[in-house]
C-alpha cells in the first residue's frame, strides 16, 4: 500500500470515491497503470466501500429467484422475471433442469475445499451459445428517459410556439398600430392638402387683393394728384342703355396714365360690347373693351394714351371686335379740366 | 462445455474473477456458483436499502441477470468481483428507492412485515465469506456512532454529503470530517481483507 501518500491527497481521494459512488458504477476509477495492480488509493477505498454490506445480516433468497435465474441462463425463457417473490412455482424446462444443478453446487460449497473468493486465478473456459437474458424492466432508468425526452420536446415545442405566438401577436399589434398611424397620417395629409389649397386660394385672393389694392392705390394716387385732369363723360342719347349713365376719365400729368370710371351703364346685350376710343392726331385708337353689369360700376385704366388725344368716345360695338368705331356712341368725353 | 468447468467441485474451487470469465463465456454453472457465494449478502444489502424482501429479490435478480448479460464488461482493474456486485446491487436498489412507487410500497410493507426476519444461510455459506462478514461487522461496530451514521447514510440511502448535513442537522464540514475519519479507519482495519480482494 502507499502509506507515504500525503493525507491531503488521501482525503481528496476518499471524497472523490464517494462522489463517484453517488454518480454510479461507471464513475469508479480503474487502476492508474497496469503495473499498479490496484494499489491506488482510489482502488483501496473502492474496495473498502465494497466491504461495508458484509456487516449486514445475510438474507437467504427464496428458491424461486434462483430457479428463474437459472432457467433463463440455461435457455428456458418461460420463467417470469418481473415479480420473483410472490410468484407460484414455475415449470422447469425438461431439457435444462435448474434445480439439480443448484443442489449440486450447494453441496460442494459445504466441503472444506472451498476457495477464498476474490483471490486471482485463471481457469479455462468454453463458449456455449446461450442467448442473452432479458433485463427486467427498471422503473426508473427504462421508463423515465423517454418520458423525460418527450417532456423536454413538448416543453421545447411549447416554448417555441409560445415565442412565435408572442412574436406574431407583437407583429400584429405593430401592424395594427401602423395601420392606425397610417390612417391618421392620411387624414392629417388630407387636412394639410385642404389647408394648403385654402392657403393657396387665400394667397391668390391676397395677391388679387394686393394687385387690386395696388391698382386702387395707383388710381387713388392718380385721382388725388394735384396735377390730375378730369374729363366728364355724358350720354349722347343715341342709345337707351346709357340714358342714366355717367363717367369720368382721370388723366395724369404725363398724359399717359389714365383711369376711367363709368356708373349706371346698362348691360350691352348678347353679341355686343362697349369699347373706349381715343381720338388723336392719327385717328381713333381703341383703349379697350368692356361689358357692364346692372348696378356695378365699370373701372378701366392704362399706362398709355395716344399722343395728341383730343376726344374720348365709348361706342357700342359687335363682340367680334372692330378696327374703328362703327356703332352708336354711348358716352362722349368733355374737354378735360383740372380737378384741384 | 469444458469438462473441468462443468464439474461442480472444480467450480467451487475457482476464484471470483474466473467465474465471471466463464459467465462471460455463457456457462450457467459459473453463474450458479457466483450466485451461491454472494446472493445472501446482496439480498441483505438490497433489503437494508429498500426495506422489503420482495423488492430486494427483484433487485437481486436484476443484478445476476446483468452479470449474465454483461459479464464480459467486468474490469478487474477497477474493482474486485465482490465489490462490483455490491456496487451494482446498491445502485439498482437506490434507483428503486428513489422511485415514488417503491417508496410507497416500502412504507406499506414496513407496516405489515414487522421487524426483519433473520434468515441467515450461514450454514451453507462460504466459510471465508463468513469470516469476512465477522471482521467487517466488528470493525463497523468499532467505529464511533456518529462516524458510522454518516457512512451508512451515504452508502445505504444514497445521500450526498450536503443532504446528510441537512438530514442530520450538522455542518457540512463536520459530515466530511466524520466521513473521512470513518473511511480511513475502515481501510486501515480491513487492510487484510482488502489485500485479499486485490
Amino acid at each position: 500500500m502507499s502509506d507515504d501518500i500525503h493525507d491531503h491527497d488521501e482525503d481528496r481521494t476518499i471524497l472523490a470515491t464517494l462522489k463517484a459512488l453517488e454518480r454510479g458504477l461507471d464513475s469508479l476509477e480503474p487502476a492508474a497503470r497496469p503495473g499498479d495492480a490496484g494499489e491506488t488509493l482510489a482502488r483501496l477505498y473502492t474496495e473498502t466501500l465494497g466491504l461495508i454490506p458484509f456487516a449486514l445480516d445475510p438474507v437467504a433468497p427464496s428458491a424461486a429467484v434462483r430457479e428463474r435465474l437459472m432457467a433463463l441462463a440455461t435457455g428456458d425463457e418461460t420463467q417470469e422475471m418481473s415479480r420473483p417473490a410472490p410468484a407460484p412455482p414455475l415449470p422447469t424446462a425438461p431439457t435444462a433442469p435448474a434445480a439439480p444443478t443448484v443442489q449440486t453446487v450447494q453441496t460442494v460449497q459445504a466441503t472444506p475445499t472451498v476457495p477464498r473468493p476474490g483471490r486471482a486465478a485463471v481457469a479455462g473456459s468454453t463458449r456455449t451459445p446461450f442467448p442473452p437474458l432479458p433485463i427486467p424492466p427498471r422503473p426508473r432508468a427504462a421508463r423515465r428517459w423517454p418520458l423525460a425526452l418527450a417532456a423536454g420536446l413538448v416543453l421545447a415545442l411549447l416554448g417555441v410556439s409560445g415565442k412565435l405566438y408572442m412574436d406574431l401577436r407583437q407583429q400584429s399589434g405593430l401592424l395594427t398600430v401602423d395601420a392606425t398611424r397610417i390612417d391618421q397620417l392620411e387624414r392629417e395629409l388630407a387636412g394639410e392638402r385642404l389647408r394648403s389649397a385654402q392657403i393657396s386660394a387665400a394667397r391668390a385672393d391676397v395677391d388679387s387683393l394686393r394687385s387690386h389694392f395696388a391698382e386702387l392705390e395707383k388710381m387713388f394716387s392718380l385721382v388725388t394728384s394735384p396735377t390730375v385732369e378730369m374729363s366728364a363723360l355724358r350720354p349722347t342719347g343715341q342709345v337707351d342703355l346709357a340714358k342714366e349713365a355717367r363717367g369720368r376719365l382721370y388723366i395724369a400729368e404725363d398724359h399717359q396714365h389714365w383711369y376711367l370710371s363709368v356708373e349706371d351703364l346698362q348691360p350691352s346685350g348678347k353679341g355686343r360690347q362697349y369699347e373706349l376710343w381715343f381720338y388723336g392726331d392719327q385717328g381713333p385708337v381703341s383703349g379697350g373693351t368692356f361689358t357692364a353689369e346692372p348696378g356695378q360700376p365699370v373701372h378701366l385704366s392704362s399706362e398709355t394714351m395716344p399722343l395728341g388725344t383730343k376726344a374720348i368716345l365709348i361706342t357700342l360695338e359687335p363682340a367680334s371686335g372692330v378696327p374703328a368705331p362703327s356703332g352708336p356712341t354711348v358716352l362722349r368725353g368733355m374737354p378735360p379740366v383740372k380737378v384741384l | 462445455m469444458d469438462e473441468t468447468s462443468s464439474q461442480p467441485g472444480s467450480l467451487a474451487a475457482l476464484n471470483d474473477v474466473t467465474l465471471v470469465r466463464q459467465i462471460a463465456d455463457r456457462q450457467p454453472e459459473a453463474l450458479s456458483e457466483l450466485y451461491d457465494r454472494y446472493a445472501a449478502t446482496l439480498l441483505g444489502l438490497a433489503r437494508r436499502i429498500l426495506g422489503t424482501t420482495a423488492d430486494a429479490e427483484e433487485v437481486l435478480q436484476e443484478v445476476f441477470v446483468h452479470v449474465w448479460n454483461q459479464g464480459g464488461r467486468y474490469d478487474a482493474g477497477r474493482s474486485s468481483v465482490s465489490t462490483w456486485l455490491v456496487l451494482i446491487a446498491r445502485s439498482r436498489a437506490i434507483d428503486r428507492l428513489r422511485s415514488r412507487k417503491v417508496i410507497e410500497r416500502t412504507h406499506d410493507a414496513a407496516q405489515h412485515e414487522g421487524p426483519f426476519e433473520h434468515t441467515s444461510p450461514e450454514g451453507a455459506e462460504n466459510v471465508f465469506i463468513q469470516e469476512r462478514r465477522k471482521r467487517v461487522r466488528r470493525e463497523m461496530e468499532n467505529l464511533p456512532a456518529e462516524q458510522r451514521e454518516v457512512l451508512e447514510l451515504a452508502f445505504y440511502q444514497g445521500l450526498t454529503q450536503t443532504q446528510i448535513a441537512s438530514a442530520a442537522d450538522i455542518p457540512l464540514g463536520t459530515v466530511k470530517t466524520r466521513t473521512l475519519l470513518a473511511m480511513k479507519k475502515l481501510r486501515h482495519a480491513l487492510r487484510d481483507e482488502i489485500r485479499e480482494l486485490l
